[in-house]
């Protein structure tokens, strides 16, 4: 597999602005259309818009069913022009990002609402699962029923044994995004976490504990997608979009996941922003595990291949370190709301770019890297995906 | 090395009673493919009759050149352990009830990778030399085929090992507490799996003897 970007538009004039972050529960009554209904309130008090100058909007969420995106429409009493419903997980937040701003360019919509949303009752957690996609049923969820903690328990099993990466590695990582965590008043988590901690957790799916595994929760994230002078017009703090990527289902004959379809396409990613890895200010990783946020420091060039434990030895991780990472605490630290888990690196790389951080910023910070990873359908995670924003001049 | 199937203690009748539930038995329609073919014995995957390519999960149409010709064949499981795990913790309560519980992810030699059950004389990688498997389709309490993955021979009281027990309908210590189950002396006994009755005074003592699991010596036979 080879990149190709021969013909790409770029992403010039697009701006992203107005995050929102509807706090998470652990558990909640409510169904996704009242967390959806949350976030689009916030979009239009945030940005002093009019609920009907939103003319353009995405849905990420998995509990929304029997319902898709347009069912919302009517719920909200919204009439967009442009509409789409992005249902990938971890991958939703970049991918809604992407047709978005083409949506923006092309004139399809001038203003649009990205939404991820999930609700969580007590059992639905177990019964998304049984049913998350054909293969699911078929061949992994009838095998222990440990959901995603089984599949990256293989993976992470599988890295350790080929890259000699230790639980003291991944353990560097979880601590450092709960000390991030302890800044970020949304993040579920509140106390601290020690090395000694995360090491002495109990077993979840061996070698994962504890603290390797994301905690399922009810909440919403949302942005808005505009032009530039759009943004700049309303007196909107925005962001720039300098590139995006995405990829699916990428390297399909290796055994084992230990690569990401971020390395196909990464060349491209860094050309489009016209600068390297080295420029990047901090990173927003997707971290439903700590070895897939090691996989990505891997696989989008800020070390080779089987480096990431050297690396996260040599780096630190909070928002004042040397490699900020997750800034928020990431869905580790501050929980996953289902596909909102998607979003919430963006909304933080929004918040860390216009200076809305609070005591969680990151100094100087003028380039970020968000990237998605979702939707493990069988035994690997399906969707990649990246994107470079900038501080607004 | 699995330990041989003792006679269970006597219940403690404060403690709780395991649910009476069964494991996942959702499939698609043409997963049941491979449900057949294991109620007959056989391990069987969909290869796609143009390109040879072998398919795993179930699918409509082949991966690699997209032809709807899948036809269920015959598989010889042989196979490499890439990856073990022990859950601790499982969303279904068929499995909550039965923790800890291991599963493998295997590369099979034909091609594909299953995710199994493993069993429990299979070791996990630890170093970077292969562990082989053999991968055999089960059908499990629910009546659906699982995929188990056994050692590459058969080691001692291989049939014992816990998980295959708790996948399957085995009569061994079975308990008479049915209004309808035969008296023990009714029920036919064989040698080789027989074990003396514990000795009581009273002949009115409910003996716990071993009936024969045909399925799980099937099992073994067929593997």
């Amino acid at each position: 597999m080879t990149a190709r970007r021969s013909g790409r538009a770029s992403y010039a004039g697009v701006a992203v602005g107005v995050p929102v972050t509807v706090p998470y529960v652990r558990y909640s009554t409510d169904g996704a259309h009242a967390y959806i209904g949350r976030a689009m309130e916030a979009l239009v008090e945030r940005s002093g818009l009019a609920k009907d100058a939103i003319d353009g909007l995405t849905v990420s969420s998995f509990s929304l069913a029997p319902d898709t995106a347009v069912g919302v429409t009517q719920h909200l009493g919204l009439s967009p022009r442009w509409l789409d419903h992005i249902p990938t997980g971890g991958a939703s937040g970049v991918m809604a990002l992407r047709r978005a701003a083409r949506a923006v360019q092309a004139g399809d919509a001038d203003v649009v609402a990205c939404v991820a949303a999930d609700a969580n009752h007590v059992d639905s957690f177990r019964q998304m699962l049984g049913g998350f996609s054909h293969f699911a049923r078929d061949a992994s969820y009838p095998y222990g029923s440990g959901g995603p903690n089984s599949i990256f328990a293989f993976i992470t099993a599988s890295y350790m044994r080929s890259y000699g990466a230790t639980r003291e590695d991944f353990g560097r990582i979880a601590v450092a995004q709960r000390a991030n965590a302890l800044k970020n008043p949304s993040a579920l988590f509140k106390t601290p976490l020690t090395l000694e901690q995360y090491l002495a957790a109990r077993p979840i799916a061996e070698p994962l504990h504890l603290f390797d595994c994301v905690m399922p929760c009810a909440g919403a994230e949302a942005f808005l997608v505009l032009s530039e002078e759009r943004a700049r017009d309303l007196g909107l703090p925005h962001v720039l979009l300098r590139g995006a990527i995405e990829r699916h289902n990428a390297y399909a004959d290796d055994p084992v996941l230990l690569r990401g379809g971020w390395r196909v396409d990464r060349d491209d990613l860094y050309a489009q922003a016209g600068v390297g890895p080295e420029a990047i200010d901090f990173v927003q990783s997707y971290d439903d595990y700590p070895v897939v946020v090691m996989l990505q420091f891997e696989d989008l060039g800020f070390c080779e291949k089987g480096e990431g434990p050297a690396f996260v030895r040599t780096r630190t991780l909070t928002h004042d370190g040397n490699f900020p990472t997750n800034t928020s605490g990431g869905q580790l630290s501050a929980g996953q709301a289902g596909c909102a888990g998607g979003f919430l690196g963006l909304t933080e790389a929004i918040r860390q770019l216009t200076g809305a951080a609070g005591a969680r910023a990151v100094k100087d910070a003028q380039v970020g890297l968000v990237s998605g990873f979702g939707m493990v359908t069988y035994d690997r995670c399906l969707c990649t995906g990246a994107v470079i924003l900038e501080r607004a001049p | 090395v699995t330990m041989p199937l003792m006679p269970p203690r006597k219940k403690n009748p404060v403690l709780r009673t395991r649910q009476m539930n069964l494991p996942p038995w959702a499939r698609g329609r043409t997963a049941l493919g491979m449900t057949a073919a294991a109620a007959e014995g056989r391990f069987e995957l969909q290869v796609c009759q143009r390109c040879r390519a072998v398919q795993y999960p179930p699918r409509d149409a082949c991966h690699r050149c997209l032809s709807a010709e899948l036809q269920w064949t015959a598989q010889d499981g042989a196979g490499e352990l890439l990856s073990a795990t022990v859950l601790h913790h499982s969303n279904d309560p068929f499995y909550r009830e039965r923790l800890p519980w291991r599963l493998g992810l295997v590369r099979l030699d034909a091609g594909p990778t299953v995710i199994v059950h493993l069993h429990g004389d299979v070791a996990a990688p630890y170093s970077h030399e292969a562990v082989r498997v053999r991968v055999g389709a089960r059908l499990d309490r629910a009546g659906a085929a699982v995929l188990i993955g056994f050692p590459p021979e058969e080691t001692a009281n291989m049939a014992d090992d816990k998980m295959l027990r708790e996948m399957t309908v085995t009569r061994a210590f079975e308990r008479s507490w049915s209004p309808t189950a035969r008296p023990r002396s009714a029920r036919p006994s064989s040698r080789r799996w027989s074990r003396p009755a514990p000795r009581s005074s009273g002949s009115a003592t409910p003996s716990r003897g071993r009936s024969c699991p045909a399925s799980t010596t099937s099992r073994r036979s067929r593997r």
